[in-house]
């Protein structure tokens, strides 16, 4: 049983220019069940557009987007019958992702009454209980939003989405915005909670550390495309890509710095525009390695392994 | 800790009440809806309609205690009377402008698409219009009861109130909290009941305080023009008007209904203070 991704596409219209962004250029991914896809990229890869469109938030543009052999709810067209979504995401900022209004008891209270998870009399204890599973002490539910800090204010997203009893939870940054000092904490929460429930994970973040760190199996993300995709001891210790290399080197690891060789190698320039998309490969201006036919042919993932695939046909020859 | 559990049981009222300008301007309003009670009863010194030969342009005393007119009226009961009037015709106006922008703002701002246009057009082609002129010009075809001076002047306020409702719930509709609410399969009527609106009241209400101030001075200015309030009949803002040409002559006939006005509005100022106040969680001191 699996999380199936076909060639999806996502773009967007700009009203006022007519230009067409390109968020998303032919993703397909297949993911296990109980296993964590981590999706590392840079600002404006398209991580967190796949996000929303793996979460049902947004509709692709084309492609298809299948858990267990169903459809993802398309909650953008069928808002008027509630339907309880085996996916659910986790956003990266713990102040806006919490109604400033409602008190964070009722918030996961109103999962489980909507969807009628338990019977009204056991709706408070599944409450305490779901505060207790992600670390939170039970009176802190008369609390509002803003009286948390950001750790417990995540705790309590990470709640939330577990009171909809889900398959597949989709971790947007879910840590970038926080103290360094609680991040180890919220990475191994969700670790333990990937256990107890047998979870499966999208973990987003364009922190190749904290990625290794929860993952299976990596796919690095570049201008709407995936450009490798492997297990992660693959990705981390023989990356082929030209862009993963990059990425690798710029981790802040004590054997890279002071090594003028490496930092040389670091990226230079801008991500192009999406809305105007480099002809061929998206990477050809930046690449290190770049032969004139990059300029023309579009590369395809090709497979090394049965656990490895890149989008470079120069490192893969 | 225990603080928290207690204040999260007890009501709106209770943090209401934690604010100073919340306190102050309810006594303020209570005092003038108050006196504006005691008029509707007819519970006044003298009849505000009664003109006196012996006592014209008088200074306060025992008897007449804000003075009299130049028609000899007791400027007290005529303020009072003045007040009644000017609340009548603000807060039936007021409502008429929120009953009508509200929902329209609120839909059109979380509906979009060809419904947001049709509102936002609608209020564009109102506010057009310089807002006493639209009045004016809705009054004369109506007539100069009260309740058309209400109805001219909710005409004129409902595209404010359209504007005030539809910015926020424009920002709020794009919060991650509404798109989990999506995501956790909500409805959109749960959504906007339960997650949009609290978010947006805040600037609600403090536009429905000020407006009432606002309307008492847009009345005022219709009866000034001869199509509010008719004479011999008070309101505030027609004694105001009247007491320009008085006002070196004696100072008692201007001060007093101006001083009223000025009462009535910052009593409502404070009062949308305080109401905003005890309803934003971050803003209650607790």
């Amino acid at each position: 049983m699996t999380l199936l991704i076909e060639n999806v596409e996502k773009q967007y219209k700009v009203r006022a220019s007519g230009l067409q962004i390109n968020a998303l250029n032919g993703i397909s991914i297949t993911l296990g069940k109980g296993s964590t896809l981590g999706i590392v990229g840079e600002s404006g890869c398209g991580k967190s557009t796949l996000a929303r469109v793996i979460s049902g938030l947004e509709k692709p543009t084309s492609g298809g987007i299948t858990w267990e052999g169903e459809g993802i709810v398309d909650k953008a067209k069928n808002h008027l019958r509630p339907k309880r979504s085996r996916v659910q995401l986790v956003f990266q900022d713990p102040y806006s992702s919490l109604n400033p209004r409602q008190q964070i008891g009722a918030a996961i209270a109103e999962v489980i009454t909507v969807h009628k998870l338990r019977p009204k009399n056991a709706v408070s204890a599944r409450v305490e209980e779901l505060l207790s599973i992600v670390g939170l002490a039970s009176d802190l539910q008369h609390r509002y939003p803003h009286q948390l800090s950001g750790g417990q204010r995540q705790r309590v997203s990470i709640a939330r989405a577990l009171a909809a009893e889900p398959d597949l939870l989709i971790l947007d940054e879910p840590v970038s915005a926080l103290d360094v000092s609680v991040r180890a904490e919220v990475m191994n929460l969700l670790i333990d909670l990937r256990e107890k429930f047998n979870l499966t994970y999208i973990f987003i973040s364009h922190d190749l550390g904290m990625i290794r760190y929860i993952s299976d199996v990596i796919a690095v993300m570049y201008l709407g495309k995936v450009v490798e995709f492997g297990d992660w001891e693959t990705i981390i210790e023989k990356p082929l890509h030209p862009y993963t290399r990059a990425l690798i080197n710029a981790m802040p690891d004590h054997s890279v710095i002071g090594n003028p060789e490496t930092l040389s190698k670091t990226l230079q320039g801008e991500v192009p525009d999406p809305a105007h998309m480099p002809s061929g490969c998206a990477f050809h201006a930046r690449c290190p390695i770049a032969v004139p036919a990059c300029t023309t042919n579009t590369p395809v993932l090709l497979e090394m392994s049965s656990s490895h695939f890149v989008a470079c046909p120069e490192v893969a020859r | 800790m225990k603080k928290t559990k207690e204040n999260a049981t007890k009501g709106g009222f209770h943090y209401y009440f934690q604010s100073k300008s919340g306190v102050i301007g309810a006594v303020l309003l209570f005092l003038m809806v108050a006196g504006s009670i005691c008029a509707a009863f007819g519970w006044l010194p003298h009849n505000p309609l009664d003109q006196n030969v012996d006592h014209i342009l008088k200074g306060p005393s025992g008897k007449f205690w804000f003075g009299t007119d130049q028609f000899g009226r007791d400027i007290f009961s005529r303020t009072l009377d003045g007040m009644r009037r000017s609340l009548t015709v603000s807060i039936t106006s007021v409502s008429i402008a929120a009953l009508i922008g509200i929902p329209l703002g609120i839909l059109g701002g979380y509906l979009g698409r060809w419904f947001d246009v049709f509102v936002t057009r609608m209020s564009d082609a109102l506010f057009a219009f310089p807002a006493i002129l639209l009045a004016l010009a809705i009054v004369s075809s109506l007539g100069t009861a009260w309740y058309d001076t209400a109805i001219s002047i909710g005409i004129v306020y409902t595209p404010i109130f359209i504007r005030v409702a539809r910015g926020p719930v424009l920002a709020t509709k794009e919060a991650d909290y509404i798109k989990v609410s999506r995501i956790l399969g909500y409805s959109s009527p749960r959504i906007l009941i339960k997650h949009i609106l609290p978010n947006v009241t805040a600037p609600i209400v403090v536009q429905i305080a000020l407006s009432l101030s606002w309307a008492i001075l847009t009345e005022s200015g219709l009866s000034f023009l001869g199509l509010g309030t008719q004479p011999p009949d008070a309101s505030l803002g027609l004694m105001v008007s009247d007491a320009q040409s008085l006002a070196a002559l004696a100072w008692w006939t201007l001060v007093f209904p101006s001083l009223f006005i000025t009462i009535v509005v910052v009593g409502l100022n404070l009062v949308g203070d305080g109401l905003r106040d005890a309803w934003d969680p971050a803003r209650r001191s607790s």
